[in-house]
């Protein structure tokens, strides 16, 4: 079964209208590239809910969530920053997977330790976001999204203000959590090589629309659309 | 590179001659203000203060507990109301309303003050409105009350407006993380915005504190009793009703006291975001019983902002305007009114534009932090009140026997110098723009002097010129401040003959004036706001 099925999704910024059409199989990790302004982040914004599509429907799970808002969809979404809340710590900032509260059972309070301790951050759950470095705010935003226990998860950029070593890290880590519990991931990047490694596939977004789809394998195919070639340019070869 | 000043002087005789008449300006506004404050202390060292000290910690106190209320009841009205704005993104008001909140920073208080007695008063329009419904509620709004609702009528819809502003940093994500984790109102409140405004609040209410402890004409007009009245007032009243300058030196130093004691210690706001897109985008629905509620802080400040400014319009239209108009004390008033705002506009332009060419020459020649320094000094003539330059020149003046003589004049400079941070701030950018692309062309053609002057710098110059000059001409032609320092029959300005009618009783009458004072700043205003704003497309 399909974990995501787009089909006709529109959405008319007033320079350019945008209409998406994807699948995308169950446990699946792709990656989202393509020109800025092309439209990568309105996709993802469609699916989380956070723009309203103006038409078709977006099925998520095999489930219509077209009209659902964003709490009520099965997905999780990280951004390339600001992911927590400044003035709480680590602790409630990732509690709020579970809900928008800040106090939390037994049960709970050791769910929430254990998804700290998951994301290597064990011992740091009374600092504050500040306290942290960039790559350990992003994996206290990670702990997060386990916790929300939801099967899709977006990815905005999220490793775009880490430095190369810390992105590795990063990479490595998303790779764990997902041999330990499959999700479907989307992740938009302006890097797709470094992806190749770990992602299953890619999606290429050019002029609000999906203009090519396929494995990750055959990102340098010659069959793939002359767009993507000149995207990726020498970086292939 | 940076240059010694001596280096620049020699080697650019243009950024030299900037220099040296800013200068010159910096050090004729300092002595005045030296002047003010050391005639003030002299005068009052030497007579041991007089009868002072007998006034001085009830007016204090006076001060202080008027300034607190109206910050807190301020915050309190500006809170739900931001709030509702925030939860409302998608509210078609919302510009509307903005703007209206924008019009009491442009209106003089004298109108302000009319138009809340036409209103709240014994005989206005709401017990009057009570009386036809058979229901005898006379409200007094004179004292504490009035005072607190003017000051909240002018510092609710600033506070509303900085929240809003402070609001706008937070950043997109932390907008969407609060959807798709599902926030209601609360966490929203608790999570996003209320740590923007622990932040933003302190600041604010420093501010508006500020403003409220150095509040003059609405306290004058609505308080003046003897448990309402603060130094300010005190201070005009040991002038025009005791002759008493030691008294008023000792009030005048106790005010600044305050002032600087009040400066020193009001927070500074800073931002809680140092990066992040800032953006108006929301994404939550709100739920009904929470529009509901939006709704009602949103119509309640409305109506609170708008009611006095119809209450104004109220109460000008009903009056005889032929014979006030046909007066001659209207003719004076008016006559005096405009070449006191005409005169007190240009010093402040001419003033504006001087120090801003010697930030420019100083901060292109690599002193940066003196231009800043320089703008700091301007801006540090808002936190001496008008009336404190006016009682301290009146008793130098009166050294000479003569207190009254140079009355016209010192209104005048006093104005100046109030209006002379806004004129600097509205032109500073233009000015840095123009010489910045224009001085080398200019001196690659051998334009000089005043050829210069009217070939390249007059046509691009003109709009924000004459922007800060309309804005500093409806500040000064609005206030009633130093001119209550000396007696009606001595100088009459169209503010003072609203005050003098209000005090009589002739309310028909003040309301006629009010009505034009009011057209014209606000004409003035939008002039000049509008002028800037060509500028800038």
């Amino acid at each position: 079964m399909n974990a995501l099925e787009l089909t006709s999704v529109a959405f008319h910024w007033p320079e350019m209208p945008m209409v998406f059409d994807l699948n995308v199989a169950e446990g699946d990790m792709i990656i989202v590239t393509g020109p800025s302004g092309s439209g990568k982040s309105t996709l993802l914004n469609l699916i989380a809910g956070f723009e309203p599509a103006e038409g078709g429907t977006i099925l998520l799970g095999g489930k219509d969530c077209t009209g659902l808002p964003p709490s009520k969809r099965p997905v999780s979404m990280l951004f390339q920053e600001h992911n927590l809340f400044g003035h709480l710590s680590v602790e409630t900032n990732v509690g709020f997977g579970i809900g928008p509260r800040l106090t939390f059972s037994a049960t709970e309070r050791t769910a929430i330790a254990e998804a700290i301790a998951r994301v290597g951050l064990g011992g740091k759950e009374k600092r504050l976001p500040h306290e942290l470095s960039g790559g350990e705010r992003q994996r206290a935003a990670f702990a997060r999204t386990l916790l929300q226990d939801r099967p899709i998860l977006l990815l905005d950029e999220p490793f775009a203000s880490l430095g190369p070593s810390l992105r590795n890290e990063m990479m490595t880590l998303l790779q764990t959590l997902q041999t330990e519990r499959p999700r479907t991931i989307l992740a938009v990047t302006h890097h797709p090589l470094e992806w190749s490694g770990i992602a299953d596939g890619f999606v290429f977004v050019d002029n609000g629309r999906i203009a090519a789809q396929g494995r990750m394998d055959r990102l340098d195919d010659p069959d793939v659309p002359e767009a993507v070639r000149r995207y990726l340019g020498a970086a292939v070869v | 590179m940076a240059k010694s000043l001596g280096q620049i002087i020699r080697s650019k005789r243009l950024d030299g001659t900037r220099l040296a008449v800013g200068f010159l300006v910096l050090s004729v506004i300092g002595a005045l203000v030296a002047s003010a404050i050391g005639a003030t202390l002299v005068s009052g060292l030497a007579t041991g203060f007089g009868s002072g000290f007998a006034g001085i910690f009830p007016a204090a106190f006076f001060t202080l507990e008027q300034a607190a209320l109206s910050t807190l009841l301020s915050a309190a009205f500006a809170v739900p109301v931001a709030l509702a704005l925030e939860s409302l993104p998608r509210f078609a008001g919302r510009r509307a309303l903005l703007a209206l909140f924008a019009v009491p920073l442009a209106l003089p208080a004298i109108a302000v003050v009319l138009g809340l007695v036409t209103l709240y008063g014994r005989n206005g329009l709401i017990a009057d409105g009570l009386a036809m419904a058979g229901l005898s509620l006379r409200p007094d709004i004179y004292g504490l009350t009035g005072i607190l609702i003017a000051h909240v009528f002018f510092n609710m819809p600033l506070t509303v407006r900085l929240l809003l502003k402070a609001f706008e940093e937070v950043p997109q994500e932390q907008w969407k993380l609060a959807e798709s984790l599902g926030f209601g109102a609360c966490s929203r409140i608790r999570h996003i915005l209320w740590p923007v405004m622990r932040q933003s609040l302190p600041g604010t209410g420093g501010l508006v504190f500020l403003l409220c402890a150095g509040s003059y004409t609405i306290i004058l007009v609505l308080g003046g009793g003897p448990s309402t009245t603060t130094l300010q007032v005190a201070i005009q009243q040991a002038l025009s009703f005791d002759f008493d300058p030691a008294k008023a030196s000792l009030l005048t130093l106790a005010q600044l006291a305050l002032t600087g004691l009040v400066l020193a210690v009001i927070p500074k706001g800073q931002s809680l975001f140092q990066t992040g897109g800032v953006s108006a985008r929301r994404f939550h629905q709100a739920q009904a019983g929470e529009r509901a509620l939006s709704a009602v802080a949103i119509a309640t400040a409305a109506l609170f902002v708008l009611s006095p400014l119809l209450a104004i319009a109220w109460a000008g239209v009903n009056a005889d305007h032929d014979r006030i108009i046909g007066s001659s004390l209207f003719g004076q008033a008016m006559t005096t009114s405009l070449a006191i705002a005409a005169g007190s506009a240009s010093l402040a332009t001419v003033g504006a534009y001087a120090i801003a060419a010697m930030r420019y020459a100083l901060g292109s020649n690599g002193h940066q932090d003196w231009a800043d320094a320089a703008g700091k000094l301007t801006t540090a003539l808002l936190g001496i009140p008008a009336l404190l330059l006016g009682v301290g020149w009146f008793v130098l003046l009166a050294m000479t026997g003569r207190p009254f003589a140079l009355a016209p004049l010192m209104i005048i400079l006093a104005n100046a110098l109030m209006a002379l941070p806004f004129a600097l701030q509205m032109m500073s950018t233009a000015v840095n723009r123009h010489f910045a692309t224009d001085d080398r062309l200019s001196a690659a053609l051998g334009l000089k002097g005043w050829s210069r002057f009217t070939i390249v710098d007059w046509p691009v110059l003109r709009a924000p010129l004459a922007g800060a000059f309309l804005f500093a001409a409806a500040l000064s032609f609005g206030d009633l401040g130093v001119v209550t320092l000396y007696g009606s029959d001595r100088i009459v300005t169209l503010p003072s003959l609203i005050y003098q009618n209000l005090g009589s009783y002739r309310s028909n009458d003040a309301g006629a004036l009010v009505l034009y004072l009011t057209l014209l700043t606000g004409a003035l205003t939008l002039l000049g706001t509008r002028s800037r704003s060509d500028e800038r497309a």
